[in-house]
């Protein structure tokens, strides 16, 4: 078990930037999420800490020891690709042995306790079935899951977790999730998990990372992430569906709405003083979640625009539903008992003080 | 665009293998209707039967009440759009949405008139002359439905148009396609395996599994109604949970028993049962949704252990400890956030739990609502 830390650690392949300037600090024995869109620099930041890259600039460390430079085999980490990389020729048995017959390991662990730690495992994993198959025999989850345990079979200093279970079947996927964070817990080891799953980072992450171009956007816990984002990507990244995004003219009591056609909506005091502590402008963007806005009948006092309905997903008990006005729309969260007619005309109402305010130009979050 | 309606359909491979099993249902014109379900469940059967790809082992299927049985798939004017566009890659778009026309021999002004009318509809105009490598997604899709539309067919066939793409696009894929469809006003057979697209784009879904149709109904008929625990448990995300329970009368009262559940009936619940006559043994359905967490015991609850706490933004998926292996998720509203290990206190949402039973896996209140 170590602390596992990045010190300004920059990436480069030819003229990509993978990775700039990346700040992390992952605590001993934390479950530490990675999230970011494909071509984010997930992969690239797990290969920098396990060592099959090089970083070009910045360090690495586990707890206090500078590994920038060591070799992989010399970090003691354990890594599952996204690929699986399994030996093709061998059993899922000896797929699971491999890691612990190691020549260096070899002496650690005798032959029972090998078996052994490889039983377990597989059980845990639901694989138990499968251990004499070969790896051309599996399906691509199951072949995933036996990636997972190559790795579970060690106890390194840190798993790197690398899309671990993203082949698997919503429910199977569901259950792995509870699974490997009750072994993580129980074992003690620090994790990297990265995932573009916002949904599931938010389920697993003790801290989360959100990434993006090879840059930290945030990092923080998931209810930090949700509710306090940093800035406008972290807030349309994280959450289902995204946050509404309305670019407004600032006007102190109120602001106008800049779409087409344009609309006013009230700034609660509350808010008036904090933007006023912060001296912006008036060009701002008002972010609002899908949950924090109500159907109300076309005429309500109460509305804050009034527009067509113009799509309805159903989900289940909630539905998404799309509202038109001009060229502009936003969509809605609510309850499928009191879904509107489809193309009717209706009122929305703002829950104002749930808006997040984000400065127009550098998109940070201004309160 | 025609209503198409499948009368006690079968299609049966080399004798034995039963893939569609005696299918009845009817989409109405205009209608945006889904078939439903997993893989091998005979939705292709279905579509290859109604293009007249296939041929039709018994039944009748219906083109506004005419009988095409014996129609060649060229007569039947069934446009189809496929999971991957299919679009002609050295042609630009123009010539994409001409081609079922041309190799119709249609004269060329007509040519010009319905692709030029179709392409302003999807809003291609401007990309007329575009090579269809230079498109976006959603540019592709569009070119694709033109090509589907410009001959006015009698009915639009879209087999998983958007199952291989990922997770954002694909919602976003699916408001257009949904938008395009619904002002085309054409009857469209959707067919995939993921519900929560047919949830959110059908009018009328019909799920199948094992060639057989399980319900045919609007998306949240079937998903406050289901016929039967298959359908139950394949709408919705998180799944409906399940588990064992018996039922046992007391006096008046009925109560729902399993080692770790035990509530008793409210009115509305027993008025349900009160013709019930089957077996005391049963499957307890009911949606993560309908489970009330509460820290504190409240009357009537029971209480659970926390296995799993997952934080979602504006809902909390709580994992509960049924049995050893056996457990509950339920979904609640805001950042409720127990610790793994605490006892919470449960009542379920007597308005929407299921019973289904054992053998049949029949939801035994179920009422048709046709």
């Amino acid at each position: 078990m170590a602390k596992v830390t990045l010190e300004n650690v920059t990436k480069r392949f030819g003229k990509v930037t993978a990775l700039e300037h990346v700040n992390i600090t992952i605590k001993d024995g934390e479950f530490f999420v990675l999230l970011g869109a494909s071509g984010a620099g997930k992969s690239t930041t797990i290969n920098v800490i396990s060592g099959i890259e090089i970083a070009d600039d910045g360090r690495v460390f586990l707890d206090e020891g500078d590994v920038t430079h060591a070799f992989p085999q010399d970090r003691n980490i354990a890594t599952a690709f996204e690929s699986y990389a399994l030996y093709p020729h061998f059993t899922v048995f000896q797929n699971l042995m491999f890691p612990l017959e190691a020549p260096r390991r070899k002496r650690t662990y005798s032959k029972e306790s090998r078996e052994k730690r490889v039983h377990e495992v597989a059980a845990m994993l639901g694989i138990e079935e499968l251990l004499q198959r070969y790896p051309r025999e599996l399906s691509g989850g199951q072949k995933q899951r036996v990636a997972l345990g190559r790795t579970l079979v060690r106890r390194p200093k840190a798993y790197l977790l690398d899309e671990p279970i993203a082949h698997l079947d919503a429910k199977l996927r569901h259950r792995m999730r509870a699974e490997l964070k009750k072994i993580q817990r129980e074992m003690g080891i620090t994790t990297l998990y990265a995932t573009p799953d916002q949904l599931e980072a938010m389920a697993m992450g003790d801290t989360v990372a959100v990434l993006h171009k090879g840059k930290i956007e945030q990092v923080g816990t998931p209810d930090e992430i949700y509710y306090k984002p940093n800035n406008l990507y972290v807030a349309e990244f994280v959450g289902d569906p995204p946050m509404n995004i309305l670019p407004v003219d600032y006007r102190g009591n109120y602001a106008v709405v800049e779409c087409d056609p344009p609309y006013q909506i009230p700034i609660p005091s509350e808010s008036q003083r904090r933007l006023a502590e912060k001296n912006v402008g008036h060009e701002l963007k008002v972010g609002l979640r899908p949950k924090d806005i109500k159907m109300v009948p076309v005429h309500d006092p109460g509305a804050h625009v009034h527009g067509t309905v113009s799509l309805i997903d159903t989900l289940g008990q909630t539905s998404i539903v799309t509202v038109v006005f001009g060229k502009s729309e936003v969509k809605a969260k609510i309850n499928s008992n009191d879904l509107p007619e489809l193309h009717s005309e209706i009122g929305l109402e703002y829950e104002v003080n749930s808006f997040y305010f984000f400065d127009a130009t550098s998109g940070l979050r201004v309160c | 665009m025609a209503s198409v309606e499948l009368r006690n359909v079968w299609k049966i491979y080399g004798g034995t293998v039963e893939a569609v099993i005696d299918a009845c249902w009817k989409a109405e014109q205009g209608e945006f209707f889904s078939i439903l379900g997993p893989s091998g469940c005979g939705k292709s059967s279905s579509l290859r039967m109604i293009a007249g790809l296939e041929e039709i082992t018994k039944g009748e299927i219906l083109f506004d009440d005419t009988v095409v049985n014996h129609l060649a798939s060229s007569q039947r004017n069934v446009a189809m759009v496929f999971e991957n566009w299919a679009l002609y890659p050295t042609m630009n778009v123009y010539e994409n949405i001409a081609f079922p026309l041309r190799v119709r021999n249609v004269p060329q002004a007509e040519i010009d008139k319905k692709v030029r009318h179709a392409a302003e509809f999807l809003q291609l105009g401007d990309l007329l002359k575009t090579g269809v490598k230079h498109l976006s997604g959603g540019e592709m899709q569009r070119v694709s439905i033109g090509r589907a539309i410009v001959r006015n067919p009698a009915v639009l066939i879209m087999d998983e148009p958007i199952s291989h793409l990922d997770a954002g696009l694909r919602a976003q894929m699916r408001d257009e396609l949904k938008t395009q469809v619904s002002r085309l006003g054409v009857t469209t057979l959707y067919i995939t395996h993921d519900q929560v697209e047919s949830m959110a784009m059908a009018d009328r879904i019909a799920i199948m599994n094992f060639g057989r149709i399980q319900q045919v109904g609007t998306p949240l008929d079937i998903y406050y109604n289901p016929r039967n625990e298959f359908v139950g448990g394949f709408i919705g995300e998180p799944p409906m949970n399940f588990t064992v329970v018996y039922l046992v009368q007391d006096g008046e009262d009925y109560y729902v028993h399993s080692p770790s559940i035990r509530f008793k009936l409210d009115d509305q619940c027993k008025a349900r049962f009160l013709e019930y006559a089957g077996g005391r043994q049963l499957k307890l359905g009911v949606r993560p949704e309908d489970v009330l967490v509460s820290l504190i015991p409240t009357e009537g609850s029971f209480p659970l252990k926390v296995d799993f706490v997952e934080p979602q933004g504006d809902r909390t998926i709580i994992t509960l400890q049924l049995e050893k292996d056996e457990f509950l998720l339920t979904q609640v509203l805001g950042d409720l956030r127990p610790t793994i290990g605490e006892l919470v206190h449960i009542e379920f949402d007597q308005r929407h739990i299921h019973f289904f039973d054992m053998e049949s896996g029949i939801n035994v209140l179920y009422t048709d609502n046709d």
